[in-house]
């Protein structure tokens, strides 16, 4: 036994049954991995539950075998941020590079059934903050979790930005969840890292991401919320975030939409306001690497027409009808103006609504400064 | 002691005859039904000896023996009874046996020998055509729809005996009106401020495009789709009689032949048999075939079970619906327009952001209507609620009338081309009536090219495509870009794919 590694025995903690992490962060502040995983399964054997005396050999072995790394509170490289209280973490497990924890960390976080603009605002702020080597901090969920990590995809393969995706996830490192972002999994863990309080083969349960996300909130110098509803999981992260005295700042959203309701609420409460990654920059102090998206916009400008339907599109979803009443056309006016602001980025559809993507008029880097 | 007389049974939405035959011999007291009755013929025998005693005649105290001929067929329901009781009154010497030939009987008789209308009349005068057919008093309508023969009507089984004894005359039933217009359809004028949701209707109705409407609450589905049936050109001929014989084996009364469009709108609780038609003995038409040449609604088509939406796609396919039960097989027509209303999601929040639902149970929805069905809607249009500002427009929209008159002139270019509805073209066949403009050409291939268009929504655009050149009159011309582009725009992406 005495040939196993310190970081297995720290490991196998978190698979010792009524073992959470806070028991498993203070048993390894006070004591040596082995010494820590002694006395919490003798602590264990007390309230009745077996214990396997290879846990600790399987741990490792599933570890090794699986190419996933541990990290503990008593190994020297390990984040200060994650032992920081309140809720401090003592051991978890990652695939990557996780060294990026150094970095300039922003959180991105939001609903997992956003509107289409929500998408594309997630994705356009991880896009700027990672070409300025900021590191963008969320959740792989669906939704705005995905599209921010999905941004920083974009931004390295493309413009080989620097910033990259940091992934905390609810289930252990070999449980892909949800399957649909499995793709954008593997390019985290293999461009990024992808962090988990949890051994290999948990499930994703729905009482890890409330934990998971107070993780988020710690690694995260500023959380962006981009779009959330009233109640749910960005709200858990943003009322983490405040206790640990991080900066949180939000995306502004139609009154009209529920996905935006959250938000919108933060921002009557005073928290910050961000239409771009550079205001996320600013309050970073990091201005000066901000990179103007809007002035890269490779969309080709509608036509003064087509504008027309852009505008009557730009107040959240609407139907054909609407659109129809709103701009007096026929519907085979209507039909071309829309298919050609589709072709070129500007408008998109879902279950026959229709809503533009993200309308910017001069804000760009000039105007800020003067 | 011996009697034989013409009655018919119902099978699907055809009847077919049935001689009853009565034997009254030595032996002791009984009475027997051979022949494959079902309940309802069994039972006849109880009627029919108190509509007897009832009506002042004797019941024999003797050995009874009915023979339902052809005897391998099942029959069923109670229209034979009064050929049982008149086949009784003839072995017994009441009624001489010359005076039943060549008359059928179809009713039911009462306890108190009174005569009552039977499902199907229509049909079952109508396979007794070389007949002269007695039917009761308030069936009389029903019997003359399908009959070029003689029908007389009679209120009791003691009206029909004095008849037979040729006491009194028979009687004729009362002509009914013949309907010559689409009454009672409510007008399209009332859907106020949803041009789009109207056009749809009428593409729809112009070349039989099955139409869904997706949208939350309130958005007025229900009204449109009911407007719709108003668009559609009356039945006639075949039609007519086919839909009439329908209506009539499902146990309606008729007040006339048929020739409105039907609107059907069937709860989504309706069971696999209600919608296709079967059950047990008599095979009864369902729901598509009772809309036969109007309009099936299905409202919250994903709440309606999967089996039954599947069951959907061979009538959806070839315009009829074939029952196999065990020693049968029956077709019955089935040719309608299909129009679909489902909420976005189960929340029914409507437009994306408003949806409270998380993403499983939103996929789920829509897997529920996706793959086969889904794809057999042409037309998948967006409906919101109306402004209060459009409800109260006080211009009124177009009527039925005038809507009706573009769809016609559509539907006539489409038959006169190609001698059926666009929606019905094959894709070989839209090569040849529906050659693509350059344009056209190169927007469709953008479209498919970008994946904003899958390979099967390629098709069903370019059929839409079609009809939208029809109602602007390009009758023999190529399809347009902007046809294509308005069918695009009339064909939602739904589940992310169009």
């Amino acid at each position: 036994m005495s040939d196993l590694p310190a970081w297995a025995y720290a490991a196998a903690l978190t698979r010792v049954p009524g073992c959470g992490s806070t028991t498993a962060y203070r048993l390894l502040v006070l004591h040596d991995p082995s010494e820590a995983y002694e006395r919490a399964v003798a602590g264990a054997t007390e309230q009745g539950a077996r214990t396997d005396s290879d846990a600790v050999v399987r741990m490792r072995d599933d570890c090794e075998s699986l190419g996933i790394g541990v990290s503990h509170v008593r190994d020297a490289a390990f984040p200060l941020v994650l032992a920081a209280s309140p809720g401090p973490c003592g051991v978890f497990f990652f695939r990557g590079d996780i060294s990026l924890i150094g970095g300039r960390r922003v959180g991105i976080v939001g609903t997992r059934t956003p509107t289409p603009s929500g998408v594309y605002t997630a994705r356009e702020i991880a896009d700027g903050l990672a070409r300025a080597g900021v590191h963008v901090v969320s959740g792989l969920a669906k939704g705005i979790d995905g599209a921010a990590h999905d941004g920083v995809r974009g931004a390295v393969e493309a413009h080989a930005a620097e910033g990259r995706a940091i992934a905390v996830v609810g289930s252990g490192l070999d449980v892909v969840y949800p399957r649909a972002n499995a793709a954008l999994w593997e390019w985290v863990c293999a461009n990024g890292v992808v962090l988990s309080e949890h051994p290999p083969g948990a499930p994703a349960e729905p009482h890890h991401f409330p934990r998971r996300n107070r993780i988020i909130a710690a690694l995260s110098e500023v959380v962006v919320v981009v779009e959330s509803r009233e109640s749910g999981g960005s709200m858990s992260t943003v009322r983490q975030a405040i206790e640990r005295q991080r900066d949180v700042l939000a995306v502004p959203g139609s009154p009209r939409v529920a996905s935006a309701a959250g938000t919108n609420l933060l921002i009557q409460q005073g928290c910050g306001v961000v239409t771009c990654a550079g205001d996320v920059l600013s309050a970073l102090a990091l201005d000066h690497r901000f990179i103007d998206v809007t002035s890269r916009d490779e969309r080709s400008a509608p036509n003064a027409r087509d504008v027309v339907v852009l505008e009557a599109c730009s107040h959240g979803p609407v139907t054909l009808d609407q659109l129809v009443i709103a701009t007096g056309w026929s519907l085979t006016d209507l039909a071309l103006a829309l298919g050609r602001l589709e072709a070129n980025g500007w408008v998109m559809e879902e279950n026959g609504w229709w809503e533009a993507l993200l309308l910017r008029r001069g804000r760009h880097a000039g105007e800020r400064n003067s | 002691m011996f009697a034989s007389i013409n009655s018919a049974t119902l099978f699907g939405i055809e009847g077919a005859p049935v001689c009853v035959e009565v034997h009254i011999g030595a032996g002791l007291p009984g009475f027997s039904v051979v022949g494959l009755p079902d309940e309802a013929c069994r039972e006849a025998r109880d009627r029919v000896r108190a509509a007897l005693l009832s009506s002042g005649f004797d019941w024999p105290n003797r050995r009874i023996t009915v023979n339902l001929a052809p005897s391998d067929r099942r029959k069923g329901g109670s229209g034979l009874d009064l050929a049982l009781a008149v086949g009784i009154l003839v072995a017994q010497g009441e009624v001489d046996q010359l005076a039943t030939n060549g008359i059928g009987f179809v009713a039911e008789v009462g306890l108190d020998g009174s005569l009552k209308p039977v499902p199907g009349t229509a049909p079952l005068v109508a396979a007794m055509r070389q007949h002269h057919v007695v039917v009761a008093d308030a069936a009389g309508a029903d019997a003359l729809v399908a009959a070029p023969q003689r029908v007389s009507v009679a209120a009791t089984l003691a009206d029909v005996v004095a008849s037979l004894r040729r006491v009194t005359s028979w009687v004729e039933p009362r002509a009914f009106p013949v309907p010559t217009d689409i009454d009672g359809c409510p007008d399209l004028a009332d859907v106020r401020g949803q041009p789009v949701a109207r056009r749809a209707a009428e593409v729809a109705a112009a070349g039989e495009h099955n139409l869904l409407l997706v949208g939350g609450p309130g958005g007025g589905k229900t009204m449109l789709a009911e407007r719709l049936a108003g668009l559609l050109p009356m039945l006639d001929g075949h039609d007519a009689v086919t839909a009439t014989m329908i209506r009539s084996a499902a146990g309606e009364r008729l007040t006339g032949l048929v020739r409105t469009p039907p609107f059907r709108a069937p709860h989504h609780s309706a069971s696999m048999i209600a919608m296709v038609g079967g059950g047990s003995g008599l095979l009864r038409p369902g729901e598509v075939s009772l809309a036969h040449g109007g309009v099936l609604f299905l409202d919250e088509v994903g709440e309606f079970a999967p089996s039954v939406l599947d069951a959907l796609r061979q009538p959806l396919e070839s315009g009829e619906v074939r029952l196999a039960r065990s020693g049968t097989t029956l077709t019955l027509p089935a040719r309608f327009l299909l129009v679909g209303a489902t909420n976005p999601c189960p929340c029914g929040g409507g437009g994306p952001g408003a949806c409270i639902c998380n993403d499983t149970a939103r996929q789920r929805y829509l897997r529920r209507l996706s793959g086969p069905l889904l794809d057999r809607f042409d037309l998948r249009v967006a409906v919101a609620a109306t402004s209060p500002d459009d409800l109260l427009e006080t211009e009124p929209a177009e009527s039925t009338a005038v809507v009706r008159s573009r769809v016609d002139a559509a539907r006539c270019a489409a038959i006169a081309r190609q001698d059926k509805p666009n929606a019905r073209l094959s894709s070989a066949e839209l090569d040849d009536v529906a050659p693509l403009s350059e344009s056209a050409r190169n927007l469709l291939h953008t479209e498919l090219e970008a994946g904003r268009l899958t390979g099967r929504g390629f098709h069903r655009v370019r059929r839409v495509a079609r009809t939208l050149a029809d109602l602007v009159g390009d009758a023999s011309d190529t399809v347009d870009g902007e046809h294509v582009r308005e069918a695009i725009a009339l064909r939602a992406r739904l589940g992310g794919v169009r």
